[in-house]
């Protein structure tokens, strides 16, 4: 079992970049790797509560995000400065997740067989 | 001596991103490492389309993959990737259509997935 990091640091409606790192959080989960996934800087605002992006007819891909539980991918990192810079809050996000400093980050990373981004 | 994987992320407008893969690529090679795949994803699909037309003069493409073929270095393609963007995947070249879990199989196998973007 490999230890696989991805990393987003795209906005949620920036080309598909967001919808990528999730089919491949989701797709690693699947064959049963350590998956993990950070998100970062504009990237968390695809965590935030109450988006509707259905009214500008774009997919509502934040229900997929949701089936990350279901799915058991427990490692959610979300950049601590990153939720400040936002004005966001854990409990404004849709899932649970765990908040990393800088030197967590760091050491998140240090841990991995695999570090991607998308 | 290590096992690679490779994706690449940019359309093929992207000449430097391309060389690099290139490069990297054979000097694997000859250093004895193996690529076990070379995973084309995001834009990267571009590389597969049969219809580019680049003048003599311009980087030539399509032989530089040619190139890593007859190396047999699996060259795959993101079937999903593909579609989302217009791509034939009936008529792909030199890349065999693939899905996402089964380029995550070979980096989940191999010692070290390299991007380039």
């Amino acid at each position: 079992m490999k230890n696989v990091l991805v990393i987003s640091q795209h906005s949620p409606f920036d080309d598909q970049h967001i919808r990528d790192s999730l089919d491949t959080t989701l797709i690693f989960a699947a064959i049963e790797q350590n998956i993990s996934w950070l998100l970062s800087g504009e990237a968390v605002l695809a965590l935030k509560k109450n988006q509707q992006p259905e009214q500008l007819g774009i997919k509502n891909y934040f229900k997929t995000i949701k089936t990350l539980e279901l799915y058991d991918v427990e490692n959610i990192y979300v950049c601590e400065k990153s939720l400040i810079d936002f004005n966001l809050t854990k409990d404004k996000l849709i899932i649970d997740v765990k908040v990393a400093s800088f030197e967590q980050q760091r050491h998140l990373i240090s841990q991995q067989d695999q570090v991607v981004t998308l | 001596m290590a096992k690679f994987v490779l994706s690449l992320h940019t359309a093929p407008t992207d000449h430097d991103t391309t060389q690099r893969l290139i490069k990297f690529s054979q000097a694997c090679i000859e250093s004895g490492h193996t690529i076990s795949a070379v995973f084309l994803y995001q834009a990267g699909v571009f590389h597969a389309s049969q219809h580019l037309e680049l003048a003599s003069d311009e980087l030539p493409i399509s032989r530089l993959w040619q190139g890593l073929h007859e190396q047999a270095i699996p060259l795959l393609l993101c079937v999903t990737a593909a579609e989302k963007r217009g791509l034939d995947i009936n008529q792909t070249g030199v890349f065999t259509v693939a899905g996402l879990a089964e380029f995550a199989m070979l980096a989940s196998d191999a010692d070290k997935w390299v991007q380039f973007k």
